[in-house]
């Protein structure tokens, strides 16, 4: 099975308990049971701490990190392969599209160099054509 | 071909036959076939709900506005 990137909305999905989140359950669980791997890059969880530290819920947000580490999902810290990489992805979805932003760049980036997928709900990546975009 | 040991006492028991010439090595990738789930403290699952009033993607979506 590949390797999953998950975006910070099906994090943010499960923990807002929205339709869809039994889904992800069954994704949580086979990752904590080893029969799935799961990254994200360092960008998701400060985008996570940010939305969170943003309505005062700081706490919650530190729960949230501990909790995706003791899941086992690896938190991937951006090297310069990927950051250019990112790079020209940005560039090129820039102009493909409405707008393709820095974090969704590097999450490309990040599954392109893992050989990976993107896990998420975003319909920002309906047009990337570098790796497939699945659901949970 | 890795072999899956099913429990703990049939993993016990290759080694202790290894140990005694009986049996193979053990590799370290059936080792880890067999570690124990990870335990999670606490499950988040709605630990946002009334919280926050808005939808998952729009939250990040608005978020991300701000990195374009």
């Amino acid at each position: 099975m590949a390797l999953k990137v998950i975006d910070t909305c099906v994090i943010l999905k499960y923990a807002l308990d929205e339709d869809g989140a039994d889904a992800i359950a069954d994704l949580f669980d086979r990752i904590r049971s080893r029969k799935e791997t799961a990254v994200i890059p360092t960008t998701v969880l400060t985008e996570l701490v940010a939305i969170l530290t943003k309505r005062n819920l700081r706490q919650v947000a530190l729960e949230i990190e501990d909790y995706l580490i003791d899941l086992g999902v690896e938190v991937i810290s951006v090297n310069r392969d990927m950051a250019v990489l990112a790079g020209f992805l940005k560039a090129k979805y820039a102009t493909a599209q409405k707008g393709f932003s820095y974090n969704d760049a590097i999450i490309l980036a990040l599954a392109i160099e893992y050989d990976g997928e993107i896990c998420t709900y975003d319909s920002e990546f309906d047009s990337v054509m570098e790796v497939k975009k699945v659901v949970p | 071909m890795i072999k899956k040991f099913e429990n703990l006492n049939e993993l016990k028991n290759a080694i202790d036959a290894s140990i005694k010439g009986k049996g193979r090595l053990i590799t370290l990738e059936e080792l880890l076939v067999i570690m124990p789930e990870r335990k999670v403290k606490r499950d988040i699952r709605g630990i946002l709900k009334g919280l926050i009033d808005k939808k998952a993607t729009d939250l990040m979506r608005e978020e991300r506005e701000s990195w374009r």
